[in-house]
């Protein structure tokens, strides 16, 4: 699978799937997924991910229900915060525990069913070559299936949005989807505990200098996962954060 | 002195003597504790001498002493919110830190015999 990086100027291309990684290298990975009242579906994400990538972590911010059980039957290893502090927060910590544990290659993964686990070696291959130490999923070179207009264009926004506001250049800057290489990982500090981190993350991929580029990656879209995402409300609410976040 | 003048003084008598104590106990800082107290004495300045307000203000080129009052009054309400505002965020940057910690901590390993 071609990459698009930040420097080549020319088109992504296609390229035959790299999507089998060897044993030895899946062994390096730690996945890291931020959950908060997910038992409806977590067991069947950690279990999906399990079967090809051992290190599952599950960070539990605050659930009211069995995330957290759940999460541990399936084999994944399980962190809780005792008080719901936010999706970039939860990413942080299981970041931070990843890293404790020595891990080489850290991807993200969201927690609702939306993302795939192919997709997972999509994105370590590129760090595992070491062409980048930071990989971003992005679902406008890859798909978006059962994506409703309007969250696309929210989504759209965002981008442009990001892209002025970091001088980062890419297409899907809210996916949960990424991979960093044990550097980046040391060098990226979540601090906006909620939905704004994505762009502070992204801020962050930018003055860290590090080397990144873009992978195509599917997100499915079922009712579940839609009613659970953002509007144009939580929309406003990351704009206040991040700029707040930016100023104090 | 008007029935205001006394209530209003005697009032802010009472707030400056609470807060010179609080600082001079260590409860609270100087540096938050005697703006307060300065802020405090300046009101009932402007209490005891109504007229002060309209010199300052023909000072600073504004028309009324009210209307000088009520800018200060606006300033530092904005400040107040503002310093409140970023001392919460970095509250809230030391809770998560804290629940981070604890995460870490305690963090389960699942059972090895676990079926995948």
């Amino acid at each position: 699978m071609m990459v698009d990086t930040h420097e080549s100027s020319e088109p992504a291309a296609t390229a035959p799937c790299a999507t089998a990684l060897p044993e030895t290298v899946r062994r390096r990975v730690y996945v890291v997924l931020a959950a908060y009242n997910e038992a409806a579906c977590i067991e069947d994400v950690v279990r999906g991910i399990r079967a090809l990538y051992p290190n599952v972590v599950v960070v539990d911010d605050g659930s009211r229900d069995a995330t957290f059980d759940r999460a541990l039957a399936a084999g994944a290893t399980v962190l809780r915060h005792v008080i719901n502090r936010g999706q970039g927060a939860a990413l942080q910590t299981g970041i931070s525990y990843a890293l404790a544990q020595a891990a080489d290659f850290i991807v993200t993964f969201d927690s609702d069913g939306q993302h795939l686990v192919e997709d997972i070696a999509r994105l370590v291959a590129p760090l595992e070559r070491g062409d980048v130490d930071i990989t971003l999923g992005s679902r406008f070179l890859g798909e978006a299936v059962n994506i409703s207009g309007g969250r696309r264009l929210l989504l759209k926004a965002g981008t442009v949005f990001t892209r002025f506001v970091s001088g980062v250049n890419v297409t899907d800057t809210h996916n949960g989807l990424r991979g960093f290489s044990r550097r980046a990982a040391e060098s990226i500090r979540i601090t906006l505990d909620r939905m704004a981190h994505a762009s502070e993350l992204i801020d962050q991929v930018g003055t860290s200098g590090l080397p990144y580029c873009e992978v195509p990656v599917s997100i499915h879209y079922t009712d579940y996962s839609q009613a659970k995402g953002q509007g144009a409300l939580g929309a406003v609410k990351i704009l206040i954060d991040y700029f707040f976040g930016r100023v104090t | 002195m008007s029935a205001f003048q006394i209530a209003a003084l005697a009032l802010l008598a009472l707030l400056l003597a609470g807060n010179l104590t609080v600082v001079f106990r260590g409860q609270v800082s100087r540096r938050v504790g005697l703006p307060w107290a300065a802020i405090w004495l300046v009101a009932a300045a402007a209490i005891l001498w109504p007229g002060s307000t309209r010199v300052v203000a023909k000072v600073l080129g504004i028309g009324r002493g009210a209307d000088l009052v009520l800018y200060c009054f606006v300033l530092v309400v904005l400040i107040g919110f503002y310093m409140t505002y970023v001392r919460l965020r970095r509250l809230d940057a030391n809770l998560t830190l804290l629940v981070r910690k604890l995460a870490i901590e305690s963090a389960i390993a699942p059972n090895r015999n676990v079926d995948a």
